[in-house]
């Protein structure tokens, strides 16, 4: 007896520190998760250029309103997105939000996850006039604005002109059908593919694009246009003249380009900055993306801003964070702290062009008829079944593109 | 690993002078070197690639063009001493309490005979099975709800009962000879007695692998502390060093550098714990 | 980046095309190209990965097995003329045989769930790259999970994880060996 009491006590013991260590935590309650009163959280995915960047225009809001602004930081942009889901399920998100639109936002505001902002911002100082139209237009999703642009992305074209000239190339191609030849041309000359890719939703919708496709969120993924271009790509893979990252031991297509490992890919304004830190000595071009005619080249026009959760506690205040994150001042940090994005006004882009020889071609004209990223409203399950699928094409062909895409409109269609 | 290899070839030392003997360990050294270089190059690359500037990533390139730059980066555009902080904190809180749980569970596992001992014995087996991916997401509202998120505690506490150091423990307390307990009983000695003088220092051995096997899933852990925390101040180093990429694209030098400082203090406790582990393989060596 | 995702990236740049495990591993009619972009050799790369990142902590085990060992059982066993083999078959073998069904147990139960590896070597894309060739079980747990934000889906893929397990280990138990404590 003596014994087995003596165990009981033991074991005792550790219960009363276990309870002591549970009911000191929980005295926080449940409120305690993501934001308290009169605190506003902002999430954005951290690391180097973007933690000044974002202490600097935290700065400028807190000196402007009196706010306290909390931060959670996500370490890379993919852990984010992997994140999100589970936060807003939690309604632990943070109240805003810094992400860009090649991001499952039309999911996310179907779901209810994020709000529309219209009304809120009707009394601040936001002129959605002085963006460009079409990095608006990608924000709103059923006549609801889901963002305040900061900063613009757009799609390119990359080509290592040192490895095209390798392979006597010294014109670049101006619409698909050059660019294929001149892959093709690559591969002969050199034994390098023309073209890497990265095979995931963003880059596989970069070529439907360029082949006047598109998704409409949903309305058109069995359109010919995106038939075209998965063709284009089947194609070049078929013979070696197109080949992933991955096939090339890159962790993305940008890798493979710098190291020479193939001579042009689907990117970009972020190949700037990674060109000239990782790859000072190669020589590259960045245009639009050509398409099925000449002089009709194709960009995705999409970019970062600042969303806000359906779970903020305090929208109006949120409101008005979000409008000095984005004023003026706000979009000359993007410049002065060397964030290497292009900043959403039209006014600040421009002076961006002007700064960075590299990103010439993207003028405001072009970007402004840029098309917008409308994908499927299950955009990650799209995503998913649509790169396992172009796999499943290239390694063994058993289907035809024209049935992939019928398939996935069946499934994901409107 | 590599240096449990190394550490046993000079352990396996030959008693005898007989020629035949010396050839074979011979092979037997030629066998466990190579096996320790083949165990250890990958680390060496590590160490290579993260004193190479970011142009040179995957080329050779003779002595002196490496460069510490990497390190610096981290050392400037990081907390890295933060980290280290929260790492070691969180860690030492997992070992410590998880040595003291587990091995009290193994014990009663494999001692007391008790009602639906084998039913419990299969369930911590059946626990087991359920990846970490499965329940972190419950696991993660249930730390909402506690008020948890963001704090030391969401990293530890849940992970202090571990089934796998559970069943380790069971099997490590299984191979000791019941006669010593029972000649302890007869002393007069009760059953925590038994447990803290006869059970433990036996399995010293298991005790220390079960710090090992803790302290390095903690320290190295990645997907629970990226679930439960968003506060840079709660960044363990893992989390930390992945931030430590630009914006659109990563530093495959830096990170390396990361993977090195991530992984020096992992060997060095290492060290320290296989002292208990194989305490007297220079006197016992025949074993082998 | 864990230690995980550094040891997967150096493995990748052995296996990819033209890399010296590639190349080396071609000698002996295997195809020189990436295997982990291969829908066909993926899987055989997690694999070669895995054991050997586990290898070493195996061998921990087994060696901290064999030290419990005493050594007054190889003295007899040498006193009554057992050699080399002979003793680490009656001696060392018994002894070790609780860690070994831990190792045994314990590795089943890891490599059924390998997840850290596909996840790196599917950095970019889609997880399971290349064509689904990776989508191991916890994989598509973790999809449905994190990305699809499908918790019921990720709960009954767990059950049926269990339920296999549970299966292999009732077998195992009925055709392998009977013993009280093992």
């Amino acid at each position: 007896m003596n014994r087995i009491s003596r165990t009981s006590g033991a074991l005792a013991a550790l219960t009363v520190v276990a309870a002591a260590l549970t009911g000191c935590g929980s005295s926080g309650g449940p409120s305690s998760g993501g934001q308290g009163a009169g605190q506003i959280t902002i999430g954005y995915a951290g690391g180097g250029a973007v933690d000044t960047y974002m202490s600097t225009i935290i700065k400028h809001v807190e000196d402007k309103l009196d706010v306290k602004i909390k931060t959670a930081v996500y370490p890379t942009y993919d852990d984010q997105l992997n994140q999100l889901p589970t936060q807003f399920a939690a309604k632990t998100a943070p109240d805003i939000i810094l992400w860009d639109n090649s991001a499952p936002i039309a999911q996310y505001a179907t779901e209810g996850a994020i709000q529309p902002i219209d009304d809120l911002i009707k009394g601040t100082d936001v002129d959605l006039g002085l963006y460009p139209k079409a990095l608006v237009e990608g924000w709103r999703i059923e006549d609801g604005l889901y963002a305040v642009p900061s900063y613009l992305q757009n799609s390119a074209y990359a080509f290592n002109t040192d490895v095209l000239g390798a392979a006597g190339i010294t014109d670049l191609p101006q619409t698909l059908d050059d660019l294929a030849a001149d892959a093709r041309q690559v591969k002969s000359a050199t034994g390098k593919p023309g073209i890497v890719l990265l095979d995931n939703l963003f880059h596989l919708t970069q070529y439907m694009l360029a082949a006047g496709g598109g998704y409409d969120f949903g309305k058109t993924i069995d359109s010919k246009e995106n038939e075209a271009g998965l063709d284009f790509l089947l194609g070049l893979f078929k013979d070696g003249s197109a080949q992933t990252a991955q096939q090339l031991g890159a962790t993305w297509d940008g890798e493979a380009l710098a190291n020479g490992l193939a001579a042009s890919s689907d990117g970009g304004p972020w190949y700037i900055g990674f060109m000239g830190t990782t790859a000072p000595d190669v020589k590259y071009e960045l245009t639009p993306i050509p398409g099925v005619d000449a002089g009709s080249p194709v960009v995705a026009t999409y970019g970062g801003g600042f969303s806000l959760s359906a779970a903020a506690k305090d929208p109006e205040t949120a409101a008005k964070v979000i409008a000095l994150l984005t004023d003026t001042t706000s979009q000359e940090a993007v410049l002065s702290t060397k964030l290497g994005f292009v900043p959403a006004m039209t006014k600040y882009a421009d002076q961006y062009r002007d700064e960075t020889p590299q990103y010439a071609a993207f003028t405001a004209d072009v970007l402004a008829a840029g098309v917008s990223l409308d994908y499927p409203i299950k955009t990650t399950e799209f995503g998913n079944d649509l790169v396992t699928g172009f796999q499943q094409l290239v390694a063994d062909g058993s289907t035809s593109s024209k049935e992939l895409l019928a398939g996935l409109q069946d499934k994901y269609g409107q | 690993m590599s240096a449990v290899a190394t550490r046993q070839a000079a352990a396996a030392s030959p008693r005898s002078a007989s020629g035949s003997r010396r050839a074979l360990s011979m092979i037997r050294y030629a066998f466990l070197i190579l096996f320790a270089l083949v165990m250890a190059a990958p680390l060496f690359f590590v160490l290579y690639a993260s004193l190479l500037s970011p142009a040179d990533y995957l080329s050779l390139v003779p002595p002196t063009q490496l460069t510490l730059d990497n390190y610096s980066y981290v050392v400037t555009h990081a907390p890295i001493g933060q980290w280290y902080l929260n790492t070691a904190i969180v860690t030492a809180g997992v070992v410590l309490g998880a040595v003291i749980v587990n091995t009290l569970a193994g014990w009663a596992l494999a001692r007391f005979r008790f009602r639906g001992r084998q039913l419990v014995f299969l369930a911590i087996v059946a626990v087991l099975m359920v990846p970490l991916q499965a329940y972190l997401i419950p696991l993660y509202l249930q730390i909402v709800d506690l008020g948890w998120l963001n704090s030391y505690q969401a990293l530890v506490i849940p992970f202090l009962v571990n089934p796998l150091l559970i069943f380790l423990m069971r099997q490590s307390f299984s191979t000791l000879p019941r006669e010593l307990e029972e000649a302890a009983a007869i002393d007069g000695a009760g059953r925590f007695r038994t447990f803290l003088q006869i059970g433990v220092p036996l399995s010293i051995t298991g005790i220390a692998t079960q710090a090992i096997l803790a302290g390095t899933w903690t320290w190295n852990g990645f997907l629970v502390p990226v679930t439960m925390t968003s506060d840079p101040d709660l960044f363990v180093l893992t989390v930390g060093l992945n931030s430590l990429q630009a914006q659109n694209y990563t530093l495959p030098t830096v990170q390396m550098a990361g993977v090195v400082l991530l992984t020096i203090p992992i060997v060095v406790m290492f060290l320290v714990f296989q002292r208990f582990i194989v305490p007297s393989i220079a006197s016992s060596g025949i074993k082998g | 980046m864990t230690s995980t995702v550094a040891i997967t990236t150096i493995f990748m740049q052995l296996f990819v095309k033209g890399g010296p495990a590639a190349t080396g591993l071609a000698a002996f009619g295997l195809p020189n190209s990436t295997w982990y972009a291969d829908p066909g050799l993926a899987l055989a790369f997690l694999v070669i990965v895995y054991v050997y990142m586990f290898v070493g902590l195996y061998i921990v085990i087994f060696v901290g097995g064999i030290e419990t060992i005493p050594d007054f059982l190889y003295e007899a066993a040498s006193m009554d003329g057992a050699g080399v083999l002979r003793r680490f078959w009656h001696v060392t073998l018994p002894g070790i045989r609780p860690f070994a069904v831990f190792v045994v147990v314990a590795g089943v139960i890891q490599a059924v769930q390998i997840f850290d590896q596909a996840y790196v070597i599917s950095g970019g894309t889609v997880l399971g790259s290349p064509a689904g060739a990776t989508s191991t079980i916890v994989v598509f747990i973790y999809q449905q999970a994190f990305r699809l934000n499908a918790l019921g889906y990720a709960s009954a893929a767990t059950v049926v994880l269990l339920v296999l397990v549970l299966v292999a280990g009732i077998v195992s138990r009925r055709l392998g060996p009977k013993e009280e404590d093992v």
